[in-house]
């Protein structure tokens, strides 16, 4: 069987990044850490990229970091390389989409990499463990600039009966109140045509929306 | 209707009624034929300061009672407007409790059967709430890169919302993005307005 490297680059890119190889050397430098600790920066470094809190009695990992820092009397700055290159490697594992880490030619690059077995393992729990849709989902949608979205949408629908110029006037009127993410409250009036105008082009849109799927240029993003 | 639908104005009227009736009748129909179009267009003035000058030199009126005829007048079409009053009721109105000359009452009810339709429809349209819905623009864009993921096939649908205020006409552009569960959402809130207003209309 061909050796993957001939065919797949690996997952880190085409050379180490600096961050990793950092890592790896401190790791290598501060033995005394026990693994415990190493299992416990790993599952933090996962807890970092879906943005939860690290532990039930939320501590930050800040403060987990420097309770380790006195307990096994390394530096701080050292603890940090090494955390900081954990969850970098997550990040880069995460970046391609789902289908293309395979799980071998992941441990193997990892291999290549010079980290030790038992994190091998680790990572390898994270990416192919639970919460691999939720980290995936989140490294698409969460990590990447959005314009501001509908939070909510509320509509009123009344009829109006009669107004200062008109005794039997018997015309609906529409409002429209959005909420959206940059903390905005617009609330207007929608006249009728421009009501109707609003749902046909949403239908037509959806309609676009589906036939993207098939079209013929984005078919090379196929996953 | 025993009392004229004018009752409520009819004291502010009555000198310019004195005035309509002594003027041309031809002059008077293009007059009212002017003042017809432009009734119930919000924050409009209907004739420029320049037009009232020539209006002064051609009716031999002195400027403040010509306003007051053109007010008068606008308040008669608005007043029909609110009753909706037909043609014949209106005429009989004009002549019997308002002293209007035959021919001048008979030149402002055509006027009124001619243009009832359009003043009662911007009647009705003109929004009184701060805002509405002036326009809408859409692009539909597909996603395949970012900073985080490195192939991504993301349709993104960009909205853009123009509302414009009504006290300054002043346009304010709301961009949002929906994706395509979000968009299938607004369409289904959408759908449901529409079938409300369905069995309003029925």
């Amino acid at each position: 069987m061909p050796d993957h490297h001939s065919y797949q680059d690996p997952f880190y890119g085409w050379t180490t990044p600096k961050t990793i190889s950092l890592c790896v050397q401190k790791l290598k430098e501060c033995n005394s850490l026990p693994f415990q600790a190493i299992q416990k920066l790993i599952s933090m470094s996962e807890a970092q990229i879906l943005n939860e809190q690290a532990s039930s009695s939320s501590s930050s990992s800040l403060e987990i970091l420097m309770k380790f820092s006195k307990n096994h009397s390394i530096s701080i700055e050292n603890l940090l390389v090494i955390f900081n290159g954990f969850v970098h490697v997550l990040r880069l594992a995460l970046k391609p989409p789902a289908a293309f880490l395979k799980s071998d030619i992941f441990k193997d690059d990892l291999r290549d990499l010079k980290f030790s077995e038992q994190i091998i393992e680790g990572f390898h729990n994270i990416l192919f463990g639970t919460k691999r849709d939720q980290l995936y989902n989140i490294i698409q949608e969460r990590d990447r600039p959005r314009l501001p979205f509908l939070q909510s949408f509320d509509w009123n629908l009344d009829v109006t009966l009669t107004t200062a110029s008109l005794s039997r006037c018997i015309e609906p009127l529409l409002f429209f109140q959005f909420h959206t993410t940059d903390n905005r409250c617009l609330t207007f009036e929608v006249p009728i045509k421009k009501f109707n105008e609003l749902r046909y082009n949403t239908a037509l849109l959806l309609k676009e929306m589906e036939e993207v799927d098939g079209k013929q240029a984005l078919k090379l993003l196929e996953t | 209707m025993s009392s004229s639908i004018f009752s409520d104005g009819s004291s502010k009227i009555k000198t310019s009624i004195q005035h309509i009736n002594s003027l041309d009748e031809a002059k008077f129909k293009k007059l009212v034929q002017r003042i017809a179009e432009k009734t119930g267009r919000q924050n409009e003035t209907i004739f420029t300061i320049d037009e009232l000058n020539k209006l002064e030199n051609a009716f031999g009126l002195s400027i403040d009672n010509i306003k007051q005829m053109i007010e008068s007048i606008e308040y008669m079409f608005l007043q029909s407007a609110y009753h909706l009053i037909k043609p014949q009721i209106l005429e009989n109105d004009l002549i019997n409790e308002q002293n209007f000359d035959e021919n001048k009452a008979k030149i402002f009810v055509e006027q009124w059967s001619a243009n009832a339709k359009e003043i009662v429809e911007r009647l009705k349209t003109s929004h009184i709430a701060s805002h509405s819905l002036s326009d809408i623009r859409w692009t539909l864009d597909v996603g395949i890169t970012q900073g985080s993921k490195s192939k991504v096939k993301r349709p993104i649908a960009i909205y853009e919302f123009q509302l414009k205020n009504e006290q300054t006409k002043q346009i304010e552009n709301i961009q949002t993005e929906f994706n395509k569960d979000e968009l299938y959402g607004f369409f289904e809130k959408l759908e449901s307005i529409q079938s409300q207003l369905d069995t309003l209309m029925t």
